[in-house]
């Protein structure tokens, strides 16, 4: 295999750490951001009510929520990807899968650093529709900063699937559109059916 | 000064077809073998995916050493692998046709 430098490296590092992680190491690394969440949800009032959400909400309740919000997300997520991979006859491994989602939403957890200092102090949707000058160039900032996070976020499941499932060409592009859709819309129908 | 070691070419460098071998010589008494004889799949591979072989040989099969020893993880490995297990089915058909 090639040898990179570097520079390279740490963009493997950011982008693709699913080259160098995987296994007990990338479940460990993965366990441990998951459990960021929960205090992070709970103490910032932030939901992450879907595979590939994450909102700000007027206040979390309980500690419950984010527990059920992360374990659904996370969950739905790696069955999806682990079920299309093997659906494409992949020798896939869940716990590597399972590492490499969980690590993949680091880019959510720092998006929320940005998002709650520039978060504008509004109640309703009337008031966010009536913002002007500073907050509304805030509230601008918020969404490139998000999008920028996101793609990061797109980026590092891309990779975990790729890496993990060794899928190429219409497989690959099929079975990670598809696990993701698939989880948004379980993530996003099972919280009603408990 | 050190000996240098030249790599085997395995592709013509002129229309990128396989090569073979049309003669062998001895470098102690340099009594010359002319023949036509097809290079085998393993020598086919390049630098890198011989050298993979090897250790892939040295660890015993075992994925999980070469992850460590190479520095990446089990499913780049794995995944490299099953690569080299493709391209050597190829020119297994390829040398068969």
């Amino acid at each position: 295999m090639n040898q990179t430098n570097d520079k390279q490296k740490l963009s493997t590092w950011i982008f693709n750490p699913f080259l160098f992680l995987g296994g007990e190491r990338i479940l460990t690394a993965g366990l441990i951001i998951l459990a960021i969440h929960i205090p992070a949800g709970y103490m910032l009032d932030i939901r992450f009510d879907g595979a590939i959400d994450m909102h700000l909400v007027p206040s979390v309740s309980s500690w419950v929520t984010p527990v059920f919000d992360i374990l659904i997300a996370w969950g739905s997520l790696v069955i999806c990807m682990f079920g299309a991979a093997r659906l494409f006859q992949s020798p896939i491994r869940l716990i590597d899968i399972a590492g490499a989602v969980a690590v993949s939403r680091v880019p959510l957890l720092l998006s929320i650093l940005p998002a709650k200092l520039l978060e504008p102090n509004v109640k309703s949707v009337e008031q966010l529709l009536s913002l002007q000058d500073t907050e509304f160039y805030q509230l601008v900032a918020i969404g490139i900063i998000s999008l920028i996070f996101l793609i990061w976020f797109f980026v590092l499941l891309f990779n975990a699937f790729k890496i993990n499932s060794n899928l190429k060409g219409t497989r690959l592009w099929v079975g990670f559109i598809g696990s993701i859709i698939i989880a948004e819309i379980v993530s996003l129908i099972l919280p009603g059916m408990m | 000064m050190s000996k240098q070691t030249n790599q085997l070419p395995v592709n013509c460098p002129s229309c990128g077809g396989g090569l073979n071998v049309k003669s062998l010589s001895c470098p102690d008494c340099e009594t010359v073998v002319q023949g036509f004889y097809e290079l085998p799949v393993l020598l086919m591979l390049n630098e890198d995916e011989l050298g993979f072989v090897l250790s892939f040989v040295k660890n015993s099969g075992s994925l999980k050493e070469m992850a460590k020893e190479m520095g990446l993880s089990y499913p780049s490995v794995r995944n490299y692998l099953n690569d080299l297990i493709e391209k050597i089915n190829l020119l297994e058909d390829e040398s068969d046709e």
